[in-house]
Formats: C-alpha cells, sequence, structure tokens
C-alpha cells in the first residue's frame, strides 16, 4: 500500500564476537537476518517471538538505537539511515520508544516534572508555562493525577511507571512509537489497564505502533497485522485474523498451540516442539527451523525458504508451502 | 481421596523495627493425595511464602509463623526441629523453584548435584547413584543423560535446566513437589514441554504437585483444584473448572474475565480498577476493598470469613452471606 508510514527493506543487525588475543572479530551473531515489512498509518504491526529471536533488536535498529548493519527503514518515504546525526535528532521527536521495564527505563534522580519535560526541552522551543501545561494534559491523557508531579519513579508502581514511559514517549506527539514488551513485566489485573490505555491513546492521537511481544494473546488483541520472528527472520507475515485463524509456517502453528488455554476440560492437540531455539551466533543452514520442524524435508537442511505470498499481504517462508 | 497435606489458620508475620505485618492471614487448605493443586495471584499476594513455609524455608528472622498449623501426613511440620525438617525437605517434599539458571549451584556439574540429593537422604553406594541420576533425567526426557551428567550448569539452556531442577527434586519419589513458577522464566513453546512433563510425571508416580503461578492458563492446563490469594488472603478455592465458569468471589470474577476477553479483537478490556495493596497498605476489612466493584459498607471493617458454600467450593465474602 502507498500509505505507508514505515517500510523496512532487507534489514539487518549483526553484532561482531570478539576474541582471540588481538580482539579480532572471530563471527558473528545474526540478530536480525532480512526483516521486511511495513507498517500503515494508525495501524499496530506486532512481532512476535520467542526470547533471543531479534524482535527488541529489530524495534532498536529501526530508531537507531543500534546501527543497522545493512537495509533500509523508510519513514514518510524517507530514508532515515541515511540522515546526520543532526538530522536524526530533529526526526527523533516523531519516532519514540517504550521499554519493557518500567523499573529501570525512568531515571530514579528525576521528579515526574523533569522526566516528562525533558523531551519537550531537547525538540522543542516552549516557554515554561506552555511546558507545564502540556505536562499536566500528558498526565491525565494516561490517567494520572496532576499532583504526581513531585514524585520520583520509585513512589510509584509498576503500572503507574508504565504510564509515566507512555506519557514520556508520546509527550513529543510522535507519529510512531516502538513499545518493547510494554505489559510483560506487569501483573495480570494492571496488564489489561495498560493495553486499555495502549489503544485508547491510540485511536486519540493517531498513533502508529510496532508492537513487540511474546505474548500472543496479547498480540492477538492489540494488532492489525504480525510477524513472526524465528532466529532473526520473519518466519510468516500476515493480518491478524489471518494468521491466528490460518497459520500456515509450523512454528506459528507450534507457537499458537503452545500458549495455555483457559478452558480445563478442552485437552486440545498440541504440537509440542523438542529442543530449543539454536544460538543466532551458530544458525543451521537451510530454514533455521528445520531442526525443530517434524515436516523438515532433505531440502529444509541446504536450502533457505523464500517468502511466499500464499493469499493478500500473507507471506510464509517454508518449503512445504 | 486421602488428606496429604493440610494448613490450617496459618499466619505468616513480617516483624521489622518499626511494626509487625500479617503478610498472610489465616490461610486454610488441604492438598490430597494424587492432586495437583494450583495457588495462583498477583506479585507480593503471598502464594511464595505460603510454600516456603511449608519446607520451613522462610527466612527467620524476619518472618515468623505467628501461628496455625502444617500438618502432612499426621505430621506437625511447624514444630520440628530443623534436624528433622532436613529429613522431609528434598525427601518427601521437594521443591521447583522459579530461575533454574540461579537455583543450581554453577560449581558442581548436573551429576553431582543429582547425587548429593540421595547422599544426604539415601544409602546407595556411588554405583547405584550413578545409575539412578541417568535412570532420573531419562525419565525427565533429558537425550544425551549419559553426557549431561558431566556438564556444568552454564552450558545447558533454560528448559533443559528446569528438567534438570525438576529431575532433583524426583529423584527421591517425594509424595509431595513444589513447584514455585517452574515456568515463567521459559518461553511458550518451552513452558508447553515442562508442563507436559510434569502433567505426565504427576501420573506416572502419583506424585501430588503444588503448582505456584500467576497465570491462570497454566492453572488450567495442569490443576485439579486451585486457591486464589489476594493480599495474603485465600479468597476462593475451588475445583479448576469452577473457577472458571462460575466463579464467586469479585477479584476471581475480575481476573479471569480480563484474561479471557484477550484476543478479541481491539475491544476494551475488562480489568479490575486501582492496584494491589501492598502489606503495609491493607486496611482491617476486606483487602480486596477498595477495588471490588461490588464492595457495601462491612466490608471495609470486617474480613469475610472464608466459607464452604456449595460441595468443595469455598469462598471469602461478605457477598454470599447475606444471601445464606
Amino acid at each position: 500500500m502507498s500509505s505507508a508510514l514505515l517500510k523496512v527493506e532487507n534489514l539487518k543487525k549483526y553484532f561482531p564476537i570478539k576474541g582471540g588475543v588481538f580482539n579480532k572479530t572471530v563471527g558473528y551473531v545474526k540478530a536480525v537476518e532480512q526483516v521486511d515489512f511495513e507498517v500503515n498509518k494508525k495501524e499496530t504491526f506486532s512481532l512476535v517471538g520467542e526470547s533471543g529471536c531479534g524482535k527488541s533488536t529489530t524495534g532498536r535498529t529501526i530508531l537507531r538505537l543500534y546501527e543497522p548493519t545493512e537495509g533500509s527503514v523508510l519513514f514518510n518515504g524517507q530514508n532515515i539511515l541515511d540522515y546526520d546525526k543532526e538530522q536524526m535528532r530533529k526526526m527523533r521527536k516523531n519516532l519514540q520508544m517504550v521499554f519493557q521495564n518500567p523499573y529501570n527505563s525512568l531515571n530514579p534522580r528525576m521528579k515526574i516534572a523533569k522526566l516528562l519535560s525533558e523531551p519537550i526541552y531537547t525538540h522543542e522551543a516552549y516557554s515554561k508555562k506552555e511546558v507545564d501545561e502540556k505536562v499536566n494534559n500528558m498526565l491525565e491523557k494516561v490517567g494520572l493525577s496532576v499532583k504526581y508531579k513531585e514524585r520520583y519513579a520509585h513512589q510509584f508502581s509498576g503500572g503507574q511507571r508504565q504510564r509515566i514511559s507512555i506519557a514520556r514517549a508520546l509527550i513529543t506527539n510522535p507519529s510512531l512509537v516502538v513499545a518493547d514488551e510494554p505489559v510483560s513485566a506487569l501483573d495480570v489485573s494492571i496488564q489489561s489497564q495498560i493495553i486499555n490505555l495502549l489503544m485508547k491513546l491510540q485511536d486519540e492521537l493517531e498513533l502508529t505502533y510496532i508492537f513487540i511481544s511474546h505474548d500472543l494473546n496479547v498480540v492477538k488483541h492489540i494488532s492489525t497485522n504480525v510477524g513472526v520472528m524465528y532466529l532473526g527472520k520473519i518466519v510468516e507475515k500476515a493480518e491478524t485474523e489471518e494468521l491466528f485463524s490460518n497459520p500456515c509456517h509450523p512454528y506459528t502453528k507450534a507457537l499458537l498451540s503452545a500458549v495455555p488455554s483457559l478452558k480445563p476440560n478442552k485437552k486440545k492437540d498440541r504440537i509440542i516442539l523438542s529442543g530449543d531455539v539454536p544460538s543466532p551466533a551458530n544458525p543451521p543452514d537451510g530454514c533455521h527451523f528445520h531442526l525443530r520442524c517434524k515436516y523438515a524435508m532433505e531440502k529444509c537442511k541446504h536450502e533457505v525458504p523464500i517468502n511466499k505470498e500464499v493469499s493478500k499481504g500473507h507471506t510464509v517462508a517454508c518449503h512445504l508451502i | 481421596m486421602e488428606e496429604l497435606l493440610k494448613i490450617h489458620d496459618l499466619t505468616i508475620e513480617l516483624r521489622t523495627k518499626k511494626a509487625r505485618y500479617n503478610l498472610v492471614e489465616n490461610i486454610d487448605f488441604t492438598v490430597n493425595e494424587k492432586e495437583a493443586f494450583g495457588i495462583v495471584g498477583e506479585s507480593g499476594c503471598g502464594k511464595s511464602i505460603t510454600a516456603y513455609s511449608i519446607i520451613n524455608l522462610l527466612s527467620t528472622p524476619p518472618l515468623y509463623i505467628k501461628k496455625g498449623s502444617i500438618n502432612f501426613k499426621g505430621k506437625e511440620l511447624t514444630n520440628l526441629s530443623s534436624k528433622e525438617m532436613r529429613k522431609i525437605r528434598g525427601n518427601e517434599i521437594s521443591m521447583i523453584f522459579q530461575e533454574p539458571m540461579t537455583a543450581l549451584d554453577p560449581l558442581f556439574t548436573i551429576g553431582e548435584q543429582l547425587k548429593e540429593v540421595m547422599q544426604i537422604h539415601t544409602k546407595l553406594t556411588d554405583k547405584e547413584m550413578d545409575n539412578k541420576v541417568i535412570e532420573t533425567l531419562k525419565k525427565v526426557e533429558i537425550p544425551r543423560a549419559e553426557q549431561i551428567v558431566n556438564d556444568y550448569p552454564h552450558q545447558l539452556s533454560g528448559g533443559m535446566l528446569q528438567r534438570v531442577m525438576i529431575a532433583i527434586s524426583m529423584i527421591n519419589n517425594p509424595k509431595l513437589l513444589i513447584a514455585d513458577e517452574p515456568t515463567t522464566a521459559l518461553d511458550v513453546t518451552i513452558q508447553a514441554q515442562i508442563l507436559d512433563l510434569m502433567n505426565g510425571l504427576k501420573e506416572k508416580f502419583g506424585t501430588s504437585i503444588i503448582m505456584i503461578t500467576h497465570d491462570l492458563g497454566v492453572i488450567s492446563e495442569t490443576c485439579d483444584r486451585v486457591a486464589v490469594f489476594y493480599g495474603g488472603h485465600v479468597v476462593e478455592i475451588s475445583d479448576v473448572e469452577n473457577i472458571f465458569e462460575n466463579s464467586m468471589h469479585p477479584y476471581t470474577l475480575g481476573l479471569v474475565k480480563s484474561v479471557s476477553s484477550l484476543g478479541q479483537k481491539r475491544k476494551e478490556l475488562y480489568t479490575i480498577p486501582g492496584v494491589v495493596p501492598t502489606y503495609d497498605q491493607m486496611g482491617i476489612g476486606c483487602r480486596f476493598y477498595d477495588r471490588c466493584v461490588k464492595k457495601m459498607d462491612i466490608c471495609k471493617n470486617k474480613v469475610p470469613p472464608l466459607k464452604e458454600y456449595s460441595k468443595g467450593h469455598q469462598c471469602r465474602c461478605w457477598l454470599y452471606e447475606e444471601v445464606n
């Protein structure tokens, strides 16, 4: 679609492994290998996968918190990877991030008023009064009382801190927010509050989200499109409903069936994967998933599967298709 | 069914220089033989310290058992000396901890750590122990067991380490296994493997399991009966079907409702307002009072009793007291 706000093409991020006497590069951890996707305005694209599959690295690389090894990130048609430092600094007010752990992403020495006004001072020129007003508005939007402004981060509970993190991300009026596991450090009853808040703010402020999570139920709830990652690659990508009703990749199927169901009587046929996720420093040849896949064929051991479109907008990287 | 463990009126107190707080209060539940009993609740609700108190792993001071009894097969555990307790711990009752990476000793091989449990509790020869180690590792479906006994914990993945933990806890054929969030640190596909394994072991060896978790999904997959904890109280006990279908306590209702509405596309989720109170913010009445949608005047000042309202279904709420 032409209205894509963000288009990620062929994104790669390799981390060098140093070793030996001269600290030479002896290999690479291929954290992100060829990731392509696009997000339309006001939509939510979710990246889902197990730990170590590269979903957080992808999120950070898009914002250039890590310098990508290769690829392009088109934001409103402009490749932000070509930007120099100053251009990027100006760009950052449009691209914000909410981190996973609200316990260590807020500066313990700053009062909430300072935490929230700092992004405004960095990016815009406003008078003190205007800034104050903005902070008050934002606090109200995320459901916190204005009187909390003079408190420090440690005086809040996890859920409240995550609200502060969200407020800090949204105060510069960004169009794209990367939310990296924003609810996984929270208790169950607080999780749903934060999810509701994120959805409400998205409608109000016309935000676009990249939502990173390992919790499939949450992903199903919040996103318009989903990409399933395995060892640095998106193995399946589709609209949320399509993906959950018609998963095609064996890994997606296993992932979906591994989610514990809430119906105690229903004993479903669970696909139990054997083994663990291989190390991204030394990924298997061919299809990365073939060691754990029960449909693995001879071909899978040698040949890397390419993305094939099974229906409109639904792509799968598997030799079975 | 026979009762294996009976906890009655257990209260655990935190003593600080300034004040004393009851972290858990009047805990009452029984675990039957060959049963998987779930304890579910949010962080800080007292589920872990209740479990620790069973095998006397509370850090005293500052935590003390103020009153109550813990009865295991007719034996009162709260009165045992630490020497007597040591005979039960790891032998008849054993425990699996949340983080397998930190629960194992990095300086000893897997084999040595498994053998240690037997050296303390059995009189087997070295050779017999070696055989039993490999046999047990195979029971928990660890591939290449013969080589893995010589590995150190850092050489194994999280899922493998959790299997080793299960092997350590199962090696003396315990009557009761306490699993404290055994899958929380693991990925979903690995979690499915471990839950599957634990279900199998329960059936094969007839071990009772106390499964402590915050995940209602894990409860529904593994448990027969459940106790719901909130703010240091047991608020509801029931078999697993009724917890999901006929929950009585407003907290359980809210929890089930908020979790099960997930996945319906972009519908606003049901939420329980407010936050979990910490132990120093507890009122004198029902501990759920501040967040309850059905609160009444009586709830503020008086703790409701835990009562059985239908067979096997207990609840601690004034709402039902009036009806009766």
